[in-house]
């Protein structure tokens, strides 16, 4: 006590020097401060993943099979669908005509219809030809010569100028039912039913690929999260450490969400590397398939635009599901 | 930095009531031991003062400022201000003495260059520059305490809090700690030191408060 006055002053002129320090690098924010700590500990995280490889590598490779699964699928829905747009077919709608209808009037349809500018040609079927094709194909002569009258209506055969393909479906349906509409029709059929079947397939396929996307991806949140929570975790006494020296959370969850980052990059990384070793492996049984159909189809991977995009999810994945553990537990580690 | 405490009472959930009504002035740039057998609340009052733990009654005042009147982001920026020693040292075996010491310096985000100056000054005050590569584990229990009171005083804090700090070592070891804090209450940081070796308190000749079952029973005197 009996220095005090000397000290006090000193005291006052540390407590200013003090002072001005704090406004000069505590207080004011700089960019450039901001960014140097992010790469930091960009560089920082990644250091101390190749430190703990085994355990890395075994999580990136968790993420990455997670990951190829949904993309594998989506290659593999691209190519067949590539394949199935090359797939054309000349198609035939086939108009039933009403049954009472005088063969002038069909004809006359006959020729509007040959008119309309989506439509090749028009085959008239009169109802005496449909009966004898009908005596050859079906071996119902007996049966059918012992009707009364011909039951068979008058049969337009209208081939569309389009080919039909997955893509081109929908203008023919619409084609059809334009046809359908003319009064003189009583029922008129398209004869595309594989290529619907398969566009049902196709869209069959792509939402299960879209649920097991979804799936897929939530487990990748769920495997990044435990892993933080463990980093987190056997990070304890660092934390708390940090805490008492007046670290910021956001400094103290930042060397976390990096490590989530570059799981999440890693894993979407080797995600498409399996994706292409993958394709390549089954690209030489697939080309001989193809050849067998002739068609000028060449097997397809990943583009860059994919793989920019299959690492930019990952990555995001990889930072939100880091986020949300570190969160929960740098709230549970408190100094006491 | 100036410290009052008025009526602070702290009372933990488990009904347990480590403070009651204390009261105490702490000077800009003074030096003062906290005494008392254990449990007595010497921790608990330092906790209070780094915001670990809040308290139940009173009020606190740093610099004038209401320690409760600080929202949740405003502690880190507090601790800052606030360096601290512990008995049991919380230094991080996974690094060497100087990243160990570079930490709260790291934590404000000062440059690079600064830091490696700030913590050699450190590390030079209290004797161990030639061991900033060490990992502490390697280093004496004298030596670490030493790290820690590096650690504590390279973000020059306005408020140095020691607890326990000569806990395990030697007398003459313990001097020496002793000593450091006085050189920096020296050149005006306001120090704080619970410990109960009280032949050493007395021979330190400064403001001794003494607790007992959570009251200020002794203000002043040299113990």
């Amino acid at each position: 006590m009996a220095q005090k006055p000397n000290q006090q002053r000193g005291a006052t002129r540390e407590s200013i020097k003090a002072t001005k320090h704090n406004l000069q690098t505590r207080s004011s924010f700089h960019l450039g401060k901001y960014l140097r700590q992010h790469q930091t500990t960009l560089t920082e995280s990644f250091m101390r993943l190749v430190g703990y490889p085994l355990s890395s590598v075994m999580t990136v490779m968790v993420i990455a099979i997670a990951l190829s699964l949904p993309g594998g699928l989506y290659v593999l829905l691209k190519n067949v669908q590539s394949v199935t747009d090359q797939w054309e077919q000349q198609s035939v709608i086939t108009l039933y005509l009403f049954p009472g209808l005088e063969d002038t009037q069909a004809l006359a349809l006959s020729h509007r219809v040959s008119a309309q500018i989506d439509v090749a040609s028009v085959e008239y079927i009169s109802k005496e030809e449909g009966l004898r094709y009908f005596e050859r194909s079906s071996g119902y002569e007996q049966i059918l010569s012992a009707l009364p009258e011909n039951p068979l209506p008058i049969v337009l055969r209208v081939i569309p100028k389009e080919l039909v393909d997955v893509t081109t479906l929908s203008n023919l349906q619409a084609l059809r039912d334009q046809l359908a509409s003319q009064e003189e029709v009583e029922y008129a059929e398209l004869d595309a039913q594989w290529l619907q079947r398969l566009a049902n397939i196709l869209s069959f396929g792509q939402r299960f690929a879209y649920a097991l996307s979804v799936l897929l991806v939530v487990a990748v949140f769920l495997i990044v999260g435990n892993t933080i929570r463990m980093a987190v975790e056997s990070r304890r006494d660092e934390v708390l450490v940090m805490k008492l020296v007046g670290a910021t959370d956001a400094y103290i969850r930042r060397p976390f969400l990096y490590m989530g980052f570059w799981f999440g990059v890693l894993g979407g990384f080797f995600a498409s590397l399996c994706i292409f070793s993958l394709s390549w492996w089954v690209s030489a049984p697939a080309e001989r398939l193809i050849d067998l159909y002739q068609s000028g189809f060449q097997l397809q991977t990943f583009n860059a635009d994919e793989i920019v995009l299959c690492l930019t999810i990952s990555a995001f994945v990889g930072v939100i599901g880091a986020w949300i553990a570190v969160n929960r537990h740098i709230a549970n580690i408190e100094l006491q | 930095m100036e410290i009052e405490f008025q009526r602070v009472g702290k009372k933990y959930e488990s009904g347990q009531e480590a403070l009651s009504n204390v009261n105490f002035h702490l000077q800009q740039g003074e030096m003062a031991f906290l005494t008392g057998h254990s449990g007595a609340g010497k921790s608990t009052l330092m906790k209070l003062m780094m915001m670990i733990e809040r308290q139940t009654s009173g009020q606190i005042l740093v610099d004038g400022i209401d320690l409760r009147t600080l929202s949740r982001r405003a502690i880190p920026q507090h601790r800052r201000r606030v360096g601290v020693v512990f008995q049991n040292h919380q230094l991080l075996f996974d690094r060497s003495v100087f990243h160990n010491v570079a930490l709260p310096l790291q934590v404000s985000g000062a440059d690079p260059q600064q830091i490696a100056k700030r913590v050699r000054a450190a590390l030079d005050k209290v004797g161990l520059l030639d061991k900033e590569k060490y990992n502490p584990m390697a280093l004496s229990g004298g030596e670490q305490q030493r790290v820690g009171i590096a650690r504590a005083v390279v973000n020059k804090p306005e408020l140095l809090l020691a607890d326990e700090p000569t806990g395990n070592l030697d007398p003459k070891l313990s001097t020496e700690i002793m000593n450091l804090f006085q050189e920096f209450n020296r050149v005006g940081v306001t120090v704080l030191v619970a410990s109960h070796d009280l032949a050493l308190v007395a021979r330190m000749r400064h403001r001794v408060l003494t607790l007992n079952q959570g009251r200020m029973v002794n203000d002043g005197g040299f113990g």
